[in-house]
């Protein structure tokens, strides 16, 4: 799905940049109809870029990072309080925005919200992600003073997911979406 | 011998009855495939949490891989991260004790599982619920 949609970004950014240089080449010749066409193409390019935000956004998929964000200066709020795994976190949240393939099959799949512990939403607006922490962590983690048990599961992903909610909210379940604290990246 | 149709359709809940709906037989159906195979009696289980519990137990989940709706979806939809093998099978008994509602809504969790199984790894998981039998005894 991420690489559809890649490609058709790729494939329209192609396609505009062959009717522009095209349009270049004619203009040589004055021919005002074709800056219209030229005209045209590059709304129809900045429309297909909207669109495709819409549908990431319509999707539940997360668009990519502003440029001005600033990974080394990342902390999250509320407070979780093992760094280690504030690292893990943010590495994970990175990734997603940044496109990075994640190591499991079920990343990025459609989280249906059946136990509506989340608000409801349409199907599809939420997308689930595994949190990988290292084994030697601890079984509790303490997250804006409210303490939260870890257990451990007996699958390779473990028992901790990121959830994100059209795109945009960041869920963090520490086990297995029993519990959810809604978290955001903040620059410390 | 070929195995029934119920056994490779895509189907991912199959309900039976009469004399193919042999747990016994079922589980020789499946294990024949290469599936990995459980059985799950429901009967005397005290609602949703207990069946929940009961069917991850039939996996091999820990409780925190499935203790809500939520948790055993996402668990039977990435099986292979649990053990490795050429589908998955469940067989369920006695489970005229849950209630309606939470019926139709494990067999949309198993559905979708499903999906997502076949999606991610082309694996299929089907779970057939045995319907009540009727005692045979004269």
């Amino acid at each position: 799905m991420k690489k559809t949609k890649a490609a058709l970004l790729s494939l329209s950014v192609v396609l505009f940049s062959s009717v522009f240089s095209f349009s270049q080449q004619v203009n040589e010749i004055s021919s005002p109809s074709l800056d219209n066409i030229a005209s045209e193409a590059a709304s129809a390019f900045s429309l297909s870029a909207e669109l495709n935000v819409r549908e990431k956004l319509s999707a539940g998929l997360p668009l990519p990072l502003p440029e001005n964000s600033d990974r080394a200066q990342q902390s999250i709020t509320p407070l979780i309080e093992d760094p280690l795994r504030v690292k893990c976190i943010l590495k994970l949240i990175n990734d997603i925005y940044a496109g990075v393939h994640l190591p499991f099959k079920e990343d990025g799949q459609i989280f249906s919200n059946k136990e509506k512990i989340l608000p409801p939403q349409a199907a599809g607006y939420y997308r689930e992600y595994t949190l990988i922490v290292p084994t030697q962590y601890p079984g509790t983690v303490v997250v804006g003073g409210v303490t939260y048990q870890v257990p451990p599961s007996l699958s390779k992903r473990g028992p901790e997911r990121m959830v994100i909610g059209g795109g945009k909210t960041i869920y963090y379940s520490p086990d297995h979406y029993k519990s959810f604290i809604e978290i955001q990246v903040v620059n410390s | 011998m070929e195995p029934p149709a119920f056994a490779l359709t895509q189907e991912a809940v199959v309900k039976l009855d009469g004399p193919v709906a042999k747990a016994g037989e079922v589980e020789k159906i499946f294990t024949d495939l290469g599936f990995f195979f459980c059985r799950v009696d429901c009967a005397g289980l005290g609602g949703k949490g207990e069946f929940i519990t009961a069917v991850g137990t039939g996996f091999g989940f820990s409780g925190v891989d499935a203790h809500n709706w939520d948790s055993l979806e996402d668990s039977l939809g990435s099986l292979p991260c649990f053990r490795k093998a050429a589908g998955y099978a469940a067989v369920l008994s006695n489970f005229s004790g849950l209630p309606p509602g939470e019926l139709a809504l494990f067999e949309e969790v198993v559905r979708d599982a499903a999906a997502a199984l076949w999606r991610n790894y082309s694996l299929r998981l089907k779970v057939v619920l045995l319907k009540p039998e009727k005692s045979s005894r004269k």
